[in-house]
């Protein structure tokens, strides 16, 4: 186990960021994969704008200020052009996703297990729990999904409801609460599925290959923990969002129109910090479900086996008994493989 | 001219207005000789001379039912016959039975994927229209019978927009016929501008309003997606019954108030040389009244703008007043009394449209200060006082007229007001244009229809938006760099002063420019850039340069002769004359005219320079150019521009991604 999840005297969510800045190199290669993302859409986007913009006296128009007309323009005579450029960065956001799912369990194992970082252990690490987590997601699109859609069709009656009551700055404020409502719920969602992650991967390391059975333990942990998890995870998401809109500010304010390395740099700042804040959260969920488990439980014998059969005193079992590990890990050992 | 004051005054006036009526006649009197006598009610009108040639005269009497959003009314026409010919028939406008689904209007709405954006199905709520229960004609008897729906444009007999009679005996020349309409109106679901949005109420095309009898026939279309109005010129007295808590805003002047004790009250307005008239109606209306002097004298500026909306009051007004005082100086002089500017309901669509002496405009309660989306819309409906209230040129058949001349205006006075580059945005970090984007506009849909088109038969609306506003805009913009700007302000105040209060025609437009500019070779432009669908690109295809004696090796420091080859690419079908400006490594530049007749033209030169850089319209004038990036190039490459768009591109990117592996 990770020494500091060994010390329990800390919160989850200070736990949660004591883990990463104890890995800070997690957050290099969640980076390295985001930048690649970013330059393998932005390289092919790059040759497209130089063969139009580099040798003509039109690029002034955006080189200076931004002049969103020019832009638009550029991009109409981008033609056909255009459309591949948004297709290959589709297909980066989707690679990313899959890469984003293998470094999430190597995140979660370097974080439980205490191992260096190194990107050898997490992208192992990653792509053992790969189709766990893909079936995860499955089985938490599952439930929230209509969760989800549910609560989004009931916001869409009441804002039509209300729109016939209220409007300008009122209507505003209505539709921004209800809004609020359903990402704190899709939040909820985000967290009971970290949480499961976490606990997939404890169990893994008791060689327990579960995934569909520590959904409802998971939930129930979120139920209890309710309090520290759920507004740490909320706090976090704050503090990321906070930084990242605090760089795109001072992008605009602070950098001049042709200043192209220093905006860059604060773009990519922009992007760590989010980054940063995700990583974060996993810390936090990794410390709710190892912090749920017992320090350590004693088992005694409830009879004595004869002395024929008598071996040599055993070191106590740890085995955790009331949370979703345990749960999981003692169906393993009675029926072995559950999944 | 005197009789028909006369005809005014006895016909609508109550005790109070009858009041105001004298008190007005006093004033009159007072100013001017007593055989001069007459009242201008609502226009500044020297002496009360009518302005226009005062075709019809309305008196409607409307009770409107805010609950039931409906109208019940009566309506007098008094049609005077100028058209030196008999007529028998008289076709009217029903303009609200467009918003049922079997009208043509909601056909072709339902072809661009819905009413005005919705789902496939027609809402109940959007369903709208007007019926006749009755109408007669003083000397003609009852005429109920003899109503007949038509549909001159399609044959859509269901369309139901246009009704005509047909009359025993023609009407002869010179005399006037008394028509007597009853009708109700049931208003839709806000769409095209009419009907309701919550307790909020917009007249816009509400009462029975007879065709247009021009160049030798009816001109009465029906009510199409794309259309707009066409009307004579005439006076409109009209008395509207409203709950007690509404206020009203309408076209002309209010005359008269009188509550009637049963929680409503009966507001009479009055409106005069003017085509159309529409009166808003909403419980939320704050007043922000103020005024604007010109040389006709006082204008009312009459605001009515929602609570909801009311910190942003003053910017409506600020760019009201700015925008009459630049219309004022450049192109005529606002002859009414009253200007009225209504704040329409959100989310409704009753945003941005013109009426007569009333506008409806639009605004959120965010919209930030260096966003113009308030002051353009403001600006472009106030613009449609000269550019279809004044000027009324037939909004069915040449829509270019008034809503083209109107862009290119707008983006005139906007300009003026916010900055050339930033009139529609300024931000430190984006800016834009108004001329740029009515040429963004043009440019998404450059080639299918041709301005002259008449509206309704325009490809899509797509094509109508974008040749309609954007390329007339964007054709006008460039003529004025043909013409010289102050030219073609004085070609466009001559076509104001000659054409106010009258139907012209695009060539009646066209020749005007011609005439002012004493240029008579802009025929093959007009050819191509209104009547026409040519494109226009040039593009600097080579520009090089490279030692004369080309098979020697350059010594190290070779300073020359160099020859210098550029070449440039007419790639459009468009000939239009263009300049081309070639810059040298010695400072030096020269400058070329080429008309364009050929595909290509090459220019060499020899000097003991190398060239900088080669550029085709290097003072920017010809904004029909489809493509400006090409229009350039610079032989030593900078990065700026594409670089600083891959960061953007980049780190949207990278949000991308991380949103979508958060959401996953």
């Amino acid at each position: 186990m990770n020494r500091l999840l060994a010390d329990r005297n800390h919160s989850p969510f200070s736990t949660g960021l004591r883990l990463t800045l104890a890995n800070k190199r997690l957050l290099l290669w969640v980076y390295l994969a985001t930048l690649a993302v970013g330059l393998g859409a932005a390289l092919p986007f790059h040759a497209r704008m130089a063969s139009v913009l580099d040798h003509s006296m039109a690029a002034q128009g955006i080189a200076g200020r931004f002049d969103v007309s020019s832009y638009a323009l550029l991009m109409m005579n981008l033609g056909k052009h255009g459309t591949s450029l948004y297709m290959q960065s589709f297909a980066a956001i989707l690679g990313y996703c899959i890469v984003s799912n293998i470094l999430a369990a190597g995140i979660y194992y370097v974080f439980a297990t205490g191992d260096l970082p190194r990107l050898a252990v997490v992208v192992r690490s990653g792509i053992e729990y790969f189709w766990r987590f893909f079936r995860l997601l499955l089985f938490v699109l599952i439930m929230a999904g209509p969760v989800l859609a549910i609560l989004w069709a009931l916001r869409r009656v009441l804002l039509k409801h209300t729109d016939n009551i209220y409007v300008g700055r009122q209507f505003f404020f209505i539709s921004l609460a209800t809004f609020i409502v359903f990402a704190l719920v899709a939040l909820f969602f985000r967290l009971w599925f970290d949480l499961a992650e976490a606990s997939v991967v404890q169990l893994g390391l008791d060689g327990v290959r579960c995934v569909r059975r520590v959904l409802f333990p998971s939930m129930r942990l979120l139920r209890k923990q309710f309090v520290p998890a759920y507004f740490g995870y909320f706090l976090i998401g704050c503090i990321g969002w906070a930084a990242f809109f605090l760089c795109l500010w001072l992008w605009m304010v602070a950098i001049p129109p042709r200043a192209i390395f220093p905006a860059w740099i604060l773009g990519q700042l922009a992007t760590l910090s989010l980054l940063a804040a995700r990583i974060w959260e996993r810390g936090l969920a990794t410390a709710v479900v190892t912090f749920a488990e017992p320090t350590e439980v004693v088992h005694t014998a409830i009879f004595t086996p004869p002395a024929w059969q008598a071996e040599p005193a055993e070191t106590p079992s740890t085995l955790p008994a009331s949370n979703p590990s345990a749960m999981a890990s003692s169906e393993s050992e009675e029926t072995g493989s559950l999944e | 001219m005197f009789r028909a004051q006369c005809d005014f005054a006895v016909s609508f006036m109550g005790p109070p207005a009858l009041l105001c009526g004298l008190l007005l006649g006093l004033v009159s009197s007072a100013a001017a000789p007593p055989a001069a006598a007459q009242t201008a009610v609502a226009t500044n009108a020297p002496a009360g001379q009518p302005l226009s040639q005062r075709v019809v005269a309305y008196t409607i009497d409307a009770k409107v039912d805010a609950q039931k959003k409906a109208v019940d009314a009566t309506e007098t026409l008094d049609y005077k016959n100028l058209t030196g010919q008999p007529l028998d028939t008289f076709p009217f406008h029903l303009y609200l039975n467009a918003f049922r689904p079997q009208s043509s209007f909601a056909y072709e709405t339902h072809l661009g994927g819905g009413i005005r954006g919705s789902a496939h199905d027609y809402p109940k709520k959007k369903i709208g229209g007007i019926t006749i229960s009755q109408i007669s004609a003083d000397g003609y008897g009852d005429l109920t019978q003899q109503m007949q729906f038509t549909a001159p444009d399609d044959g859509n007999m269901n369309d139901h927009t246009v009704m005509q009679v047909h009359l025993a005996k023609p009407l002869a020349p010179g005399e006037t016929i008394h028509f007597h309409l009853t009708f109700h109106d049931k208003f839709p679901l806000s769409v095209a501008r009419n009907g309701y949005k919550r307790d909020f109420l917009m007249g816009g095309q509400w009462f029975p309003k007879v065709g247009v009898f021009w160049h030798g026939a009816w001109n009465c279309h029906q009510y199409h997606a794309t259309t707009e109005f066409f009307a004579d010129f005439g006076t409109f007295d009209v008395k509207l019954t409203v709950p007690n808590r509404y206020k009203v805003g309408t076209s002309g002047v209010q005359v008269g108030e009188q509550k009637n004790g049963n929680g409503t009250k009966t507001l009479h307005f009055y409106g005069e040389d003017i085509h159309d008239f529409a009166w808003a109606a909403s419980p939320h209306f704050t007043n922000i009244d103020e005024t604007f002097q010109n040389s006709m004298g006082t204008v009312k500026l009459h605001g009515l703008v929602l609570q909801a909306h009311a910190s942003q009051a003053k910017r409506y007004m600020s760019v009201l007043k700015d925008t009459m005082q630049k219309f004022d100086e450049w192109y005529g002089v606002f002859p009414y009394k009253q200007m009225t500017l209504i704040d329409p309901e959100p989310d409704s669509e009753m945003f941005g449209m013109e009426y007569p002496t009333l506008i409806t405009a639009g605004t959120s309660w965010w919209m930030p200060q260096r966003v113009y989306g308030l002051e353009l819309v403001t600006e472009h409906e106030f613009g449609h006082q000269y550019w279809y209230g004044m000027v009324a040129t037939n909004e069915f058949e040449e829509a270019w007229l008034d809503e083209g001349i109107n862009s290119y205006t707008e983006a005139k006075v906007m300009a003026a007001l916010y900055g050339n580059e930033t009139s529609v945005l300024n931000f430190p970090m984006a800016t834009m244009s108004d001329l740029e984007t009515q040429r963004l506009s043009y440019l998404g849909i450059p080639d299918y229809d041709p301005m002259t088109r008449w509206a309704w038969k325009f490809y899509n609306a797509n094509s109508y938006a974008a040749i309609t506003y954007g390329k007339t805009a964007t054709v006008l913009t460039t003529l004025e760099a043909v013409v010289g700007e102050p030219t073609m302000q004085k070609a466009l105040r001559v076509y104001f002063e000659r054409y106010r209060f009258k139907h012209p025609t695009g060539t009646d437009f066209l020749n005007t420019i011609s005439e002012v500019s004493g240029r008579n070779d802009l025929g093959p432009y007009f050819q191509d850039a209104v009547y026409g669908t040519k494109t226009l690109d040039y593009a600097v295809v080579d520009a090089a340069s490279e030692p004369v004696k080309w098979w020697k090796s350059p010594p190290k420091h070779y300073k020359g002769p160099w020859r210098t080859v550029v070449a440039v690419h007419r790639k459009g079908d468009f000939v239009f004359p263009v300049t081309l400006e070639v810059r040298f490594s010695d400072g030096s530049k020269t400058r070329e005219h080429w008309d364009g007749s050929d595909r290509w033209v090459r220019y060499t030169y020899v000097k003991n320079a190398k060239v900088v850089s080669a550029e085709i319209d290097p003072d920017h004038q010809v904004l029909l150019d489809s493509n400006f990036f090409n229009n350039s190039y610079v032989v030593a490459a900078n990065g700026t521009a594409s670089w600083k768009l891959t960061n953007y591109w980049m780190v949207v990117e990278q949000f991308m991604a991380q949103f979508a592996s958060w959401l996953i």
